[in-house]
């Protein structure tokens, strides 16, 4: 199980637009803040 | 979070959402909340098997929210919509969470909610990105 100090692992989400992602782009050029809602609703 | 934005932003930080579903079940989701920052769609929940992000049985989402906390429990069920209960792509039962990582990946900041109502204090997401 990953735990803090460890690498986030490569993964994929989809924007709006259904396209790909990459969770790395999200913290490439910044500090990343991640979110994970319930569920959508 | 939401109403903090501006801390995040003087930090320069990325802030962003995900949720099981599609990119568009995401953008309906960002547009329905307001949200000041992205939401992306995990549909396969490749990121919460990844990250390991709990689940709840059938008490844990029912009976126990209301018990501890009723009045955020009625508010929740008032403004859930039904239609992302029936959608095959999203688990009722999962739990949220939250992570901060530093430029490299590196995990610095890790909170999986251990029940509906326990979400992750700002404050202390703050703090894992000053260190950062």
């Amino acid at each position: 199980m990953l735990e803090v100090g460890q690498q986030l692992p490569a993964l994929e989400l989809r924007d709006a637009s259904e396209r790909t992602v990459s969770l790395a782009s999200l913290h490439a050029d910044a500090p990343l803040a991640l979110i994970f809602l319930r569920h959508f609703g | 979070m939401q109403k903090r934005i501006a801390e995040f932003e003087k930090r320069a930080a990325t802030v962003a959402a995900i949720g099981q579903g599609t990119g568009a079940e995401a953008a309906r989701m960002a547009r329905m909340l307001k949200l000041a920052y992205g939401c992306y769609g995990d549909p396969e929940h490749d990121a919460y098997d990844a990250l390991a992000m709990g689940r709840t049985g059938v008490f844990g989402l029912t009976l126990a929210p209301f018990l501890s906390n009723p009045a955020s429990s009625l508010r929740n069920l008032r403004e859930a919509d039904m239609r992302a209960a029936a959608n095959p792509r999203s688990d009722v039962f999962r739990l949220g969470g939250a992570l901060v990582a530093d430029r490299r990946g590196v995990i610095r900041f890790l909170h999986r909610s251990r029940t509906t109502t326990d979400v992750p204090r700002t404050d202390a997401i703050l703090a894992a990105i000053d260190a950062t």
